[in-house]
């Protein structure tokens, strides 16, 4: 065609500069909360900045954090999973069952924890762009499976007894740096890649942002919502490892109320639920945020049972910022 | 075969030919014994009341409804035309206002939205998009159409209506559409705006595309139509050359369904200068 002729047309167009310093702001910001409430924690306990705390809230923050880049996803594409914390204990304790029960090695013990995440994430991808059922309902119906799942494959007992080598993942260090954060920084690079230099990452956002252009472009909408989904999923799998690594065992209750921190650490982090928008990197610091909280409030006494409430009410607070800003940017459109 | 053959040496030949379209919902006639053509660098201008066959005419262009009667050649050759996808690959492109453009990307995506261009990296381990040769070949393809867009690597919210109708239209011709049809290109669109569609109207039509126009807007159907064809209840009104219409006749005829005799140029022009 004579449009794909090259010629001479100026290297790159002006890029706005205003579009790139608030982009920088609204990241920064996320840097910037964090450092408020670490500030804030130490003025209200004094002797809360130490390396061993920070480093514990990095390593809390891990799980938190890895459920949240794939719960990015799905967010981004204008759909939600709630089913992550128990597809969570699903997967760990599938895993342990591998393990310890069955004997079989660590690696196909990780295999069958990603791989039970990513089967579960299908049927919840399945159900809700072929079934057309709404995200919502069905995982919210998920969560209460997987659950009950996860209790009756373990008899509802806790597992204990991995190998000797199974702590490495949860306690060791590579280069003095914690191996869950090191699996986390590998998943938050390949995760970016996805999202920015791959079809699935692309049509997430386009799927999100105008759903029927995306269809009408010829994109088999269908199957890349399905696969968001089984990315959940096998995400969830991933957290399991890190977080019975962490604890070197398997339980089938500890998932149950990390769906809310996910979804928080993705809001907070610039997403929106009304999709078409998120960073890897905000859903990273969302989650430093929520851990930070969440382990302030251990410090200062607070009890687990106050905890939930205020992690219940910073998602909520955050999604009307989300809603805001969404009416924000409708009213520059144009 | 000698039949295609004259028809391939015609070079006035229409791209797109439908011939006794007729489409029945029960027993109500959505389109009857409908005769419709477009030429290569030519705008045909669809006009009629609501209801009066142009959706229904164009959705079987585009495959999304399936005629009960009739014949539709393209470049010639008999096709049918059972799927948008069919539509598609025969080169036929429909503009859909707001249905065309992902807001949330840049104008380079949203031109290769579907069609993404990869390269190989770190020695063909992975592919990755080819963000730079897009960017070329959309500034080119803008360019070509004489569209100006400064930043296509802003966001498509970032524009106005007009811009963004300008940026769905150009992506059809990415896509190497024949027959691009229109839908109310200028519709919630400002002066300046819709100024800036017609003016890419007029491009696409000296670089030899052919265009289906539907539109409510008499003065945009004087402005940048060859050729105006009326329907009414489904049934042909007149297909005419614009030259042998004016505006008021165009309006008479909508409402009233009824054909009324050409205008010659002198005739039109006495009549204007009447009012």
């Amino acid at each position: 065609m004579s449009v794909l002729t090259k010629k001479a047309y100026g290297a790159r167009g002006p890029v706005s500069l205003k579009a790139r310093l608030s982009k920088l702001m609204e990241q920064g910001s996320t840097v910037l909360v964090f450092l408020g409430i670490i500030l804030l924690m130490e003025v209200l306990t004094s002797g809360f900045i130490s390396l061993d705390n920070l480093s514990l809230i990095v390593l809390q923050a891990a799980t938190r954090a890895i459920l949240a880049i794939g719960m990015m996803m799905v967010i981004i594409s204008g759909g939600i999973d709630i089913s992550v914390g128990t597809v969570m204990s699903l997967c760990m304790v599938v895993m342990g069952i591998a393990v310890i029960d069955g004997g079989l090695p660590l690696y196909l013990g990780f295999v069958a924890a990603i791989g039970a995440g990513v089967l579960v994430g299908s049927v919840n991808g399945f159900l809700i762009s072929y079934a057309r059922l709404p995200p919502f309902i069905v995982t919210l119906g998920m969560l209460g499976i997987a659950q009950g799942l996860a209790l009756t494959i373990s008899n509802g007992r806790s597992l204990y007894g991995f190998p000797e080598t199974f702590e490495f993942f949860g306690g060791g260090t590579v280069l003095s740096i914690p191996v869950p954060v090191l699996i986390l920084m590998g998943f938050a690079l390949i995760m970016t890649f996805v999202f920015y230099q791959t079809r699935l990452g692309r049509y997430a956002f386009t799927i999100g942002g105008n759903e029927e252009a995306t269809r009408r472009a010829g994109v088999n909408v269908r199957a890349y919502k399905l696969a968001f989904y089984a990315v959940v999923g096998g995400t969830a799998g991933l957290g399991s490892i890190v977080l019975a690594a962490r604890i070197n065992s398997a339980h089938p209750g500890i998932g149950f109320g990390y769906e809310l921190d996910a979804i928080a650490a993705v809001v907070i982090g610039g997403g929106s639920l009304m999709g078409g928008r998120g960073t890897v990197f905000g859903a990273v610091m969302g989650a430093l945020i929520m851990s930070a909280i969440r382990f302030g409030l251990n410090v200062m006494g607070m009890s687990p049972f106050i905890q939930q409430i205020v992690v219940g009410v910073i998602l909520i607070a955050a999604v009307y910022l989300d809603t805001l800003r969404a009416a924000r940017l409708r009213h520059t459109t144009r | 075969m000698v039949q295609q053959n004259a028809a391939a040496a015609d070079t006035s030949a229409p791209i797109v030919e439908m011939r006794g379209i007729s489409k029945y919902y029960g027993g109500i006639a959505a389109l009857e014994d409908v005769d419709f053509s477009v030429g290569a660098g030519e705008v045909v201008a669809l006009l009629g009341d609501n209801g009066a066959g142009k959706s229904t005419l164009i959705k079987i262009l585009a495959g999304a409804v399936i005629a009960d009667a009739g014949e539709i050649r393209v470049d010639g050759a008999p096709v049918h035309i059972n799927s948008p996808a069919r539509s598609k690959a025969l080169g036929i492109e429909t503009v859909y206002q707001d249905l065309a453009l992902c807001d949330n990307i840049d104008v380079a995506a949203n031109v290769f939205l579907g069609r993404e261009l990869k390269k190989p990296c770190l020695g063909g381990l992975v592919r990755i998009f080819d963000r730079r040769r897009m960017g070329e070949e959309t500034r080119a393809l803008l360019a070509d159409l004489k569209i100006n867009i400064p930043d296509i690597e802003a966001k498509v919210r970032d524009f106005s209506g007009g811009q963004r109708q300008t940026i769905a239209i150009a992506k059809t011709v990415y896509g190497a559409a024949k027959l691009i049809i229109m839908d109310e290109p200028t519709a919630a669109l400002g002066v300046t705006q819709q100024e800036q569609v017609l003016r890419l109207i007029e491009n696409l039509r000296e670089r030899g595309e052919a265009i289906v126009l539907i539109s409510h807007n008499m003065s945009d159907v004087m402005r940048v139509a060859d050729r105006v064809v009326i329907l009414k209840t489904g049934r042909l009104v007149t297909n005419r050359p614009k030259a042998a219409t004016d505006r008021d006749q165009l309006v008479r005829m909508i409402v009233s369904g009824t054909e009324e005799p050409l205008l010659t140029d002198r005739q039109s022009a006495t009549e204007r200068a009447g009012q």
